[in-house]
């Protein structure tokens, strides 16, 4: 059913608008029959979609569906088997506008849980890749932190080490560094997991707000169905090797029944 | 002590150590590689009994072993990044086997003993200015890249995202490690110089507040450790290397206590310190 979906109707969030330029372009990820096989399994098989610019997208789907995977494929980090995947029209393994992307690692917040660094220090690190790994930061660069630190509602948490915090404050650290270097692009992969029901709004009522811009496109990688439905513009289902837009109104899938 | 020419080359090689062995075990220790110093130390004893065997500088036959054996753990690491600890093992192990194979053929064995335990009171002058370089080159490497080095023991495929080239950057670190390790056999003792990489490391955690303390405090802890364990190996006749590690453990054991008594509000005054 989705499949022909793929192919006959117009898919949520596939802008197609053909590229303008990288600044204009770069909040747009465009995958034409990317296919990615692991260890001669298949997990990714000719899927074609676009994320619109300036949107929230949520790509959901089953364990081991490859939501990871795409995310990989997209940072580049994964290379397909065949087919293209672009970031603003820039093939994806030849990206190197780092300081216009910010990435949210899946576990990210665990492998922070006893790391001995402050809240400050690690959102900093959002700021490498637009001012380089020798370049002294200053007064300036501290200023960008606090501003990243006040959008996702800790700023006066700047100086606590990360140990202290709670899973939920952890993870708004990381969406702090991530929007540090004021990346046109977020990529999140699965923020929320791990955190309760309180702590996961609180991130999704940050997420989204963060698009309301237009100039900033998120895509969040989530098992949470229903908080995509409520907060995200767009979403995109990976299963049975491809992805699928979930269109409004339409009847959720049998897994999340 | 310090009039002696022995002890000041002692001193001169154990604090250079003590700055850039916990300045790289810092990056070590949070990428939860801690054993890599054991595995590299006991590769190096395969590289001394090889540079005995084949008549080259002993040093530089622990050198090329370090190398080899760092690149050895990066590539199972790489191959099998869920069981990182399977590929320290592998090549613990490996080093082992052949450095004890090889000792079989060397005929003398008291310079390969002299690599287990070292010899820091008896370092030579060339031995002296390459600890001294070696470890300035590694301090210079760990100050130069310490973004590259944080951001990645963070996460690495953040630090992918960041610009950073993750591939050089290892192995640059590779390299300095192995060097470092590698000197550091000869002058405290392959048995003994994975815990200056480590210990202050440790004791550092408990006690550092931010990154930045930690690093500064891992190297406050090595030096403060060499100068009591070389001073009271001067005094009481005590193994150098022995005496250093142990004033390590023993500070860690400290600090493990305070902390203890510190949650537990018996400090009084500190009793509420770590929740400000």
């Amino acid at each position: 059913m989705t499949g022909a979906l793929m192919q006959d109707e117009t898919l949520a969030g596939c802008g197609n608008a053909p590229v303008q330029s990288l600044d204009d372009a770069l909040a747009a990820v465009q995958a034409e029959h990317v296919a990615f096989r692991f260890g001669g399994r298949m997990v990714l098989d000719a899927c074609s979609f676009s994320v619109q610019g300036g949107r929230f997208t949520a790509l959901v789907g089953d364990n081991g569906a490859g939501k990871s995977t795409l995310v990989r494929l997209i940072i580049g980090e994964l290379a397909p088997c065949s087919g293209s995947l672009s970031i603003g029209g820039i093939p994806s393994n030849k990206f190197a506008s780092w300081e216009k992307l910010g990435y949210v690692p899946q576990d990210g917040s665990a492998g922070l849980r006893g790391f001995p660094a402050t809240v400050e220090e690690t959102v900093r690190i959002g700021l490498y890749a637009l001012r380089g790994l020798l370049r002294p930061l200053g007064r300036s660069g501290h200023w960008q932190v606090q501003d990243a630190l006040r959008e996702v509602g800790l700023e006066d948490l700047s100086r606590r080490k990360l140990s202290d915090l709670s899973g939920g404050q952890r993870q708004r650290v990381l969406l702090a560094r991530a929007l540090a270097g004021n990346p046109e692009l977020l990529i999140l992969d699965e923020p929320t997991s791990g955190i309760d029901a309180e702590g996961s709004d609180a991130f999704f009522n940050v997420v989204s707000g963060l698009c309301t811009s237009g100039r900033r496109t998120v895509i969040m990688v989530t098992h949470d169905l229903e908080r995509a439905r409520r907060y995200a513009d767009e979403i995109m289902v990976v299963e049975d090797h491809r992805v699928y837009a979930l269109r409004e109104g339409e009847k959720e899938r049998s897994y999340y029944a | 002590m310090l009039e002696y020419a022995f002890m000041q080359k002692a001193f001169i090689a154990g604090m250079v150590l003590a700055v850039a062995l916990p300045t790289i075990g810092v990056t070590v220790v949070l990428k939860h590689l801690s054993m890599t110093g054991d595995a590299l130390s006991h590769c190096s004893l395969a590289g001394v009994a090889g540079g005995l065997l084949v008549g080259i500088n002993p040093v530089i036959g622990a050198m090329v072993a370090c190398l080899g054996a760092t690149i050895g753990i990066e590539t199972v690491r790489r191959r099998i990044p869920e069981y990182a600890d399977i590929s320290i093992a592998v090549v613990a192990a490996a080093g082992m086997g052949l450095a004890g194979t090889l000792a079989a053929f060397t005929g003398n064995s008291s310079n390969l003993n002299s690599f287990l335990f070292g010899s820091i009171v008896a370092v030579s002058d060339a031995e002296t200015i390459s600890v001294v370089l070696l470890g300035c080159a590694a301090v210079a490497y760990a100050l130069v890249f310490r973004r590259a080095l944080f951001c990645m023991a963070v996460d690495e495929r953040l630090a992918r995202t960041c610009g950073i080239r993750t591939g050089w950057v290892n192995l640059g670190f590779a390299i300095a490690i192995a060097l470092v390790i590698s000197i550091s056999a000869r002058v405290i003792g392959a048995l003994i110089v994975s815990s200056m990489l480590v210990v202050p490391v440790a004791c550092a955690l408990q006690t550092s507040r931010s990154y930045r303390g930690l690093q500064v405090q891992a190297v406050v802890f090595a030096l403060a450790s060499t100068v009591g364990g070389l001073s009271a190996s001067f005094y009481f006749g005590l193994k150098p290397g022995g005496a250093i590690v142990l004033m390590e453990t023993a500070l860690l054991v400290v600090i493990l206590v305070g902390r203890g008594m510190i949650a537990k509000g018996k400090l009084g005054p500190f009793a509420d310190r770590r929740y400000r």
